[in-house]
């Protein structure tokens, strides 16, 4: 039996099959030693690890707020010699079962230029991701940059608030998948202070599933849809596959339940089983057979 | 560490300490004393990410959780459910405290808000080695008579006044053959210099610490349990809460 269940850059030479519609989202494997990963790896078929940039920066520990039903999240920024670290985890990723995507963090042309070149070396896929306050220009030179340095399929992840203005763009760009979406940025209390972060709660569904039925409408499968935001159980992967996501990537939910990769795995599989009998139950009846 | 869903048993005090009793058999049967779980009162959502508790005692069917007065609203939401209400609980996590030797000599030093956090250890190593319980007094939160305490267990305590806990642990360190230690942020490293002042070389496997502090998430997210060592920077919750003292705080190396 074919172990690939779907390919996440149909367009490209390459390609990207995986062994599992379930992705972990950038961040949450923070830059993937798997001594950092408190969830299990059954089910998944890529991580994406992350983000990562060569630009000089001040080392920053990870921001953590929680409320009742959400989190604020920063990553931790990239060690300052990501080279060396990299070199570490260039021989655990391919020992890995699970592909794994490098997600660049945003910056200006010459430093995703360094990023995508250092981690094409380690790396199956790319993914090109966006500030707050950037637009739609900025997106795209680091992607036009990121696939001419890069032979690797390049994903781009669409902020929820302006995936559907930026879908059809990116596709035309290049981009050989989407995902949808990056979750929205956030200024939480903490303490005395005031801190900045990405929203992870189970709230997002909604919302993105109205993002990603749009896209799904504006994209007409040009490329494959990774669904990201809210996911928080089985129900909700299968939500997105009906709604034309062709993978999910789960975030925060698999802190709150280390085990949910392969549950949604194993919901999606069989999902995907009565969904392809039926359709081909449908061609045979529209398809009888000539006496 | 899986996920399993435990039951309220009861609420329960010991002096000033707030303490949960969960009914569980499976997660009985794996927890040791060191060990954390990651509780959430059902169905919301509140604690999002679940509380890192830690059990007092534990025994074959159930466990007593700690609940610390700084454990936010799960405090409250787990101490004012009523019996029968399920919990959502993952673990066990971390690493626990290594069983004691047979007829060995333990030490175990806590201060006053800390001993929850060993009070399982001293039941299971009284029931193997000879056991002391030192507890360092900072108020009047542990109740005045010792029922609370199993009977084999020697209890010393000593006022945080003054030097007294320096006095005691000159007196008993020579005695014991390992050495366990709850206490605030800076005794791991403070217990390793009283070690190291008594013993010639403090060797991995001969004392420990636990580090329950600010475990906020649990699961390596969030660096609030990141902690400064001689041997570098390391995260409570990853590779703890107990630590080897000899392994992370000792300044003298053999050669």
């Amino acid at each position: 039996m074919d172990p690939w269940v779907v390919d996440l850059a149909p367009r490209h030479k390459m390609g990207l099959p995986l062994t599992s519609r379930v992705i972990i989202a950038a961040g949450m494997s923070r830059l993937g030693f798997p001594t950092q990963i408190p969830y299990s790896l059954d089910g998944v078929g890529a991580i994406i690890t992350g983000p990562w940039t060569w630009a000089p920066h001040w080392e920053q520990y990870p921001i953590l707020v929680e409320r009742p039903g959400a989190i604020l999240w920063t990553p931790p920024r990239p060690p300052r010699s990501p080279g060396k670290v990299l070199r570490q985890l260039t021989d655990t990723w391919q020992r890995w079962p699970v592909a794994v995507v490098g997600a660049l963090a945003p910056g200006d042309t010459a430093h995703i230029r360094d990023a995508a070149r250092h981690l094409s070396e380690a790396v199956s896929a790319l993914l090109v991701e966006s500030a707050p306050d950037d637009d739609l220009s900025a997106v795209l030179a680091r992607l036009t940059t990121a696939a001419d340095v890069s032979e690797l399929p390049t994903w781009v992840a669409l902020p929820l608030e302006r995936a559907r203005e930026w879908a059809q763009p990116c596709v035309h760009a290049g981009a050989d998948a989407l995902l949808i979406g990056m979750p929205p940025e956030g200024i939480w209390p903490r303490g005395e202070h005031w801190v900045r972060g990405r929203v992870y709660s189970p709230a997002l569904l909604p919302i993105m599933l109205a993002a990603l039925r749009d896209v799904v409408s504006l994209v007409d499968g040009a490329v494959p849809l990774i669904a990201q935001g809210g996911i928080h159980s089985p129900e909700d992967a299968i939500r997105c596959r009906e709604a034309g996501a062709d993978a999910v990537a789960l975030d925060a939910a698999v802190w709150v339940e280390p085990g949910l990769p392969k549950r949604v795995a194993e919901a999606l599989h069989a999902w995907d089983a009565e969904h392809l009998a039926e359709e081909a139950e449908d061609d045979a009846s529209s398809h009888p057979a000539s006496e | 560490m899986s996920r399993l869903t435990a039951h309220i048993a009861g609420q329960e005090t010991l002096g000033t300490f707030h303490l949960v009793r969960l009914h569980c058999p499976q997660l009985a049967e794996r927890l040791h004393p060191g060990h954390f779980i990651l509780a959430r009162v059902l169905p919301t959502w509140d604690p999002y990410l679940r509380t890192a508790l830690f059990p007092a005692r534990v025994d074959r069917l159930s466990c007593l959780i700690y609940i610390p007065p700084d454990a936010g609203r799960a405090a409250s939401l787990l101490l004012h459910a009523p019996t029968g209400t399920p919990i959502h609980v993952w673990g066990p996590a971390g690493h626990p405290f290594p069983p004691p030797r047979p007829q060995s000599n333990v030490l175990i030093i806590a201060q006053e808000p800390f001993v929850p956090y060993v009070l399982g250890l001293a039941h299971t190593a009284s029931h193997v080695a000879d056991t002391v319980l030192l507890v360092e007094r900072t108020g009047n939160a542990l109740p005045s008579d010792l029922g609370w305490l199993s009977p084999s267990v020697e209890f010393h305590q000593v006022p945080a006044e003054g030097n007294a806990l320096e006095t005691a642990c000159h007196t008993l360190i020579p005695w014991a053959d390992v050495v366990f230690v709850a206490g605030p942020r800076h005794w791991p490293r403070y217990i390793a210099h009283l070690l190291e002042q008594t013993w010639p070389l403090l060797e991995p496997g001969r004392a420990y610490a636990i580090l329950p502090h600010g475990i906020t998430c649990g699961l390596g997210l969030c660096d609030r349990c990141a902690l400064d060592t001689p041997r570098g920077r390391l995260r409570a919750c990853r590779k703890g809460p107990v630590l080897d003292l000899g392994e992370w705080f000792a300044t003298r190396r053999r050669r």
